[in-house]
């Protein structure tokens, strides 16, 4: 699924599409080592949710919203279920790893190994997945920690 | 003697001017963040027997520039043609320096490699073949660590063997043609004028502003779009930069060996400092950490200045006649009242060196830039402000980095509005007289006045200015590093010097003025003197304030430099300043003042920097009229609400 590099969450990995950006934009970003097929990782988003900072090759720059808006990138797996368009797959790990998330993830049938179907993922608000017990939605924030990779079937 | 030019080219922050300072000797502003020079400097030295100019220059990514201080670099390596590039670079990162490099080699610049930061490459456990890399590229290289002091004459050596200039053919075969047409075509015309005809095509299929007015004012801009677009090539950027990281990568491979990417202690910290919940309070916690240890630090020196100069005072006053007087009173009391700051001063600067050596600033601009956004400014915004609690007229300058006209000119405007530390004499002597034990809470919340009320101004101006802050911001952090002692030395005294220097100069002058119109007509006293004309006269306008005639004389003056507001009290109290503050000020008034010294007008250096830094008087001018009257409806608010709320 292409996606903008604002709709990914920290710790993703994605690759650099080459795209429409404005010129000023491109030709800076291209001076820091940004071309297409580049993978970037989404390092840190600021306390007030804004900018963000990202990681390619060894330089970490940050870029606001506005910026990050208009870069397209592909997610590479695992990667956040925010992320991850229709299909089947398999659970790998949770960013957070605090014991009340895990906890919380295994109550919604959630769980490292487990297997899941992605219903539909509009990036913005509620994903809709299905689990062993049935169909849920989760938030997005939740969504952001749980990382996943597809299943072949 | 042979004068040879060498220019210092590279990315920002890899080490320019530390190179610069290391071959010339002199003490440049070194700093760890981006963009710290954003002016050509000129420095000398002599090597056998040729005088070397060295020309440091603003970092650049590319030559294609945006921002002032971008163009500086790249307008001085087209127009003034340095007879040798040193190309510095970052040698732990070379896969983006080179790009630069490549660019150079199109302008057909002699260039020499130099790989700085090399004690970096070996912590890192990077290993670079520098002969390899010589071998491949076909100019000369040479490892560095500029901070550690270089060797001149292998630089120098390999400035005088590097070949005239290298052509890189990385293009692919059908474009490379497509190049060498645009540059036949271009010859006959420019090749008189020194333009760099490689770098004229390239640039301009890239979309190069630049390239492409060299070529419409030429009458050329037609048949060049035309080559371009029969192959297809009218929007080649993209081409370009794939060829020129294809062949870095491809040199790179047999050059360098890197261990596999892992958790670095850079990283490690800024988990800790960009960290969600503890990023914010632990930069304010910084800042206040920063104040608080340039007051404790600096009270015992402080103290120990001021008896030095009670104990001087006492001796002059025993001269007789006007000798005693102007020496005790004038120079002693006035001028003394501010080198009593002196220690302060430069432990505030020293505090404000860690926070730019270590890599911390352009954190602090990434906790801050949405809530900059808020206030219309971009996260670039955010360092001049910082810089301007040292001195505005210096922070003014590095504004340049600022791609967008409108938000540089807003940055600019409220720059004042920050406290700098000059201003910060006068809160210690107000405060000190007046709040006792909570001297320093008075001062701190003037701060976050200051701050609070430029970023109001910055909602104004943009509102006044109908700026849409526009500028792509796309700021490098760069790898945390511990300071060294030699460069925070280098830092504080740099720019404390310039506080010396102005207490001797400027402070100095406008001080003995002041004692000289307070005794004149000869031998009266004060009340009658011609300093009391002056001020009585302009007393009326500031009856509503409460301020007598000395505090709006001292103000007056204070317009040269604000700690001239100091030395003026200063020749008036005679060595007691709280007895005399007292005598014509309550508290509230006394706060009033404070918040009147900050916001009233910037100083005289200030202003001229202003005018220099948007090339015309209106802004100034501007600044003036604005500060005034708004620290006049600020400090009167504040008093007539202060004396309500005591009445009550
Ligand atoms: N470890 C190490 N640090 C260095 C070396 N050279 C420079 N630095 C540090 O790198 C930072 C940037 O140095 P500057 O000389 O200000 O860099 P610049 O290239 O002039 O930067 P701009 O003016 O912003 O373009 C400073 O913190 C220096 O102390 C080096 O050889 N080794
Ligand atoms: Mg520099």
């Amino acid at each position: 699924m292409i996606v903008t590099l604002r709709d990914c969450p920290e710790n993703t990995k994605c690759e650099l599409i080459d795209s429409d950006i404005p010129d000023a934009l491109k030709s800076r970003l291209m001076g820091l080592g940004w071309l297409p097929g580049k993978t970037i990782q989404v390092v840190r988003r600021a306390p007030m949710g804004d900018p963000t900072i990202f990681l390619v090759d060894s330089t970490k720059i940050f870029l606001r919203e506005e910026e990050s808006r208009m870069i397209k990138v592909k997610p590479l797996y695992p990667a956040p279920l925010a992320v991850a368009e229709k299909g089947v797959y398999k659970i790998t790990g949770f960013s957070a790893g605090g014991h009340r998330f895990v906890e919380r993830a295994r109550n919604s049938g959630l769980f490292v190994g487990g297997i899941i179907e992605v219903i539909s993922n509009p990036l913005k608000g509620k994903i809709i997945i299905a689990t062993k017990n049935g169909e849920i939605s989760i938030g997005r924030g939740f969504s952001e920690k749980v990382f996943v990779e597809p299943v072949r079937r | 003697m042979k004068r040879i030019k060498v220019a210092l080219v590279g990315n920002p922050n890899v080490g320019k001017t530390a190179l610069f300072n290391a071959l010339t000797g002199a003490h440049q502003y070194v700093a760890n963040w981006p963009g710290v020079t954003v002016e050509k400097k000129t420095g000398k030295f002599t090597w056998k027997d040729y005088e070397i100019d060295v020309i440091d220059l603003p970092g650049i990514y590319t030559l294609r520039a945006r921002s002032i201080d971008e163009r500086v670099s790249r307008d001085y390596l087209i127009k003034e043609r340095p007879d040798v590039v040193f190309n510095v670079v970052d040698a732990t990162n070379l896969n983006r320096n080179l790009y630069l490099t490549i660019q150079l080699s199109e302008m057909g610049l002699k260039t020499v490699l130099i790989l700085n930061q090399m004690d970096q490459v070996k912590n890192m456990n990077i290993k670079i073949n520098t002969s390899e890399l010589e071998k491949r590229l076909g100019i000369r290289v040479i490892e560095t660590v500029a901070t550690k002091g270089v060797d001149v004459d292998e630089i120098m050596k390999a400035a005088f063997d590097a070949s005239p200039s290298v052509k890189y053919e990385i293009y692919p075969t059908q474009f490379e043609e497509l190049i060498k047409k645009i540059e036949n075509l271009s010859k006959g015309v420019l090749k008189d004028k020194g333009i760099p005809m490689r770098w004229l095509a390239v640039s301009f299929s890239e979309g190069d502003e630049l390239a492409k007015k060299i070529l419409e004012d030429n009458n050329l801009l037609e048949e060049a779009e035309k080559i371009l677009s029969e192959k297809g090539y009218q929007n080649a950027s993209l081409v370009i930069a794939r060829s020129r990281y294809n062949f870095i990568s491809s040199t790179l491979k047999q050059v360098e060996v890197r261990p596999k990417e892992s958790w670095t202690i850079s990283d490690a910290l800024d988990h800790v400092f960009t960290h969600k919940i503890l990023g914010i309070p632990i930069f304010v916690s910084i800042l206040w950490m920063m104040f608080q240890f340039a007051f404790s630090a600096s009270t015992p020196l402080s103290d120990l200045i001021d008896l030095g100069f009670q104990t001087l005072a006492n001796y002059a006053h025993a001269i007789h006649g006007w000798v005693g007087s102007l020496i005790g009173d004038g120079i002693i009391s006035g001028v003394g009242s501010v080198l009593v700051f002196v220690p302060l001063i430069f432990f505030m600067f020293f505090a404000m060196g860690v926070l730019e050596d270590t890599g911390y600033m352009s954190r602090a601009a990434f906790l801050i830039d949405r809530l900059m956004h808020k206030f219309k400014l971009s996260g670039k915004a955010f360092i001049p402000m910082i810089l301007g609690f040292g001195c505005n007229a210096s922070a003014i300058m590095t504004t340049r980095t600022i791609e967008s006209e409108k938000e540089r000119i807003i940055s600019i405007l409220i720059n004042p509005f920050i406290s700098c530390s000059a201003r910060l004499v006068v809160y210690a002597v107000i405060a000190g007289a007046f709040f006792g034990r909570f001297a320093g809470l008075a001062i701190f919340s003037i701060y976050m006045v200051s701050i609070a009320f430029a970023l109001t101004m910055a909602v104004v101006f943009s509102f006044l200015l109908k700026s849409k802050e526009s500028s792509p911001l796309t700021m490098e952090l760069p790898r945390y590093q511990l300071p060294t002692g030699r460069g925070l030395w280098i830092y504080m005294w740099s720019r404390g010097k310039h506080f010396l220097k102005k207490a001797g100069g400027i402070i100095l002058g406008a001080t003995v003025t002041v004692w000289f119109l307070s005794n004149m007509p000869w031998g009266t006293n004060i009340q009658n003197s011609w300093a009391a004309d002056i001020g009585k006269a302009l007393a009326p306008i500031f009856a509503p304030l409460h301020f007598d005639w000395h505090i709006t004389l001292a103000l007056l003056f204070g317009g040269i430099a604000k700690e001239v507001t100091v030395t003026t009290l200063g020749t008036f109290a005679g060595g007691n300043f709280s007895m005399f503050l007292k005598t014509v000020l309550d508290p509230i008034n006394a706060y009033a003042l404070m918040l009147f010294v900050l916001i009233y007008i910037p100083c005289v250096a200030t202003q001229a920097v202003m005018r220099m830094e948007t090339g015309s008087y209106k802004w100034p001018i501007l600044s003036v009229l604005w500060s005034l009257s708004s620290a006049y409806v600020i400090a009167l608010l504040f008093e007539t609400i202060g004396h309500l709320v005591v009445m009550i």
